[in-house]
């Protein structure tokens, strides 16, 4: 049963129809893994504590620089050179002091990827690497839990959401690290905040069971065109080295 | 046949729009698209879209009227409109 406080505080959301209490109540009990939590992982981060999940788990390594402030706005100018995960954490708090935050001030590495997925029940990748997209996508797969995978470029964006043994997953589409990415990348943060706000949103609907969660579709986001249109991914890749066995199921 | 291409990501800035028409032989295969594109755009699109050997590279996404297709070798169907190529993107 809702709190008081959490009534009086999500009383306009539990007015969107098919949301209500069972819906507010589900996002209580979930715990949302956020991996990283930059220019398009803070603000979806953000969103899913404002909408009500019980209890967050921020991963990432490294120190606020001077170059992350044009998007990174759970940051702040007088934090540079602090650990960026631990100011995440701070901002989150000060805005919802009742969450739960878990600050990991690592990356996903071959270590740690297993411990960290086992401690949530669905995981937001905005990581800039594919090494660490396809580390968080064959532990999710391991483990069955959902993952909403959220990218962005320049001006374009894509979503897609992946729900083991249902969807295809990240190795089904992309095989192998594309070797032409580089880690630095051209960046609005207008637009990574976009690409955050549908990966939150798809996130968000999966955990309440409303709208109509994108399930084997890749969602591409033109702010360019202002255009968001959806592809129709192939059915699950029996032969994939991750997600090949379920599918074969 | 004239068909509407769509570059997304990185693809866009090595062919120099995001958008453009074409024309394909209505027997051509998309590895042999990509490949005449590739030569048109330059190296830099060429490395995102093939493989040292000028076979496209398992990380492009394309898809055909909104649809992924797998088969690089078999024609486009009759009556498509549109190809949209999509590069892997991380950006994050």
């Amino acid at each position: 049963m809702l709190s008081d406080t959490d009534r009086a505080t999500y009383e306009w959301q539990l007015d969107v129809p098919g949301l209500g209490e069972d819906g507010q109540l589900k996002l209580g009990a979930t715990t949302a893994l956020v991996s990283r939590v930059g220019g398009l992982g803070g603000p979806l981060a953000m969103s899913l504590v404002a909408a009500g999940v019980g209890r967050i788990v921020l991963v990432h390594g490294g120190e606020l620089q001077e170059s992350d402030l044009n998007r990174q706005t759970l940051m702040s100018r007088d934090w540079l050179g602090r650990s960026r995960v631990e100011c995440a954490a701070e901002t989150i708090a000060r805005f919802k002091p009742e969450i739960e935050v878990v600050a990991v001030n690592e990356n996903f590495n071959d270590g740690n990827a297993a411990e960290l997925v086992e401690m949530a029940d669905i995981v937001f990748d905005c990581a800039p690497l594919f090494e660490e997209r396809f580390l968080m996508n064959r532990e999710c797969v391991k483990s069955g839990k959902p993952m909403i995978d959220s990218a962005m470029y320049s001006l374009q964006g894509q979503v897609m959401v992946i729900v083991p043994g249902k969807t295809p997953c990240l190795s089904c589409i992309y095989p192998e690290v594309p070797g032409h990415w580089r880690r630095r990348f051209p960046v609005i943060g207008a637009v990574s905040s976009m690409v955050a706000q549908v990966g939150a949103l798809e996130g968000i609907k999966l955990i309440c069971g409303i709208g109509e969660v994108s399930l084997g579709d890749l969602i591409m986001i033109d702010a360019g065109r202002m255009e968001l249109e959806k592809v129709k991914l192939s059915p699950r890749d029996h032969d994939c080295d991750v997600c090949g066995e379920l599918a074969r199921r | 046949m004239t068909i509407q291409i769509h570059y997304r990501g990185q693809l866009a800035a090595a062919m120099g729009v995001d958008a453009e028409k074409i024309e394909i032989d209505h027997h051509s295969s998309m590895s042999a698209i990509l490949q005449d594109l590739a030569k048109k755009a330059g190296p830099e699109f060429s490395n995102i879209v093939l493989d040292d050997e000028g076979v496209p590279r398992r990380t492009l996404l394309i898809a055909v009227d909104g649809e992924q297709v797998a088969d690089y070798d078999s024609c486009l169907a009759p009556g498509a409109n549109e190809i949209t190529l999509i590069p892997p993107i991380s950006g994050g």
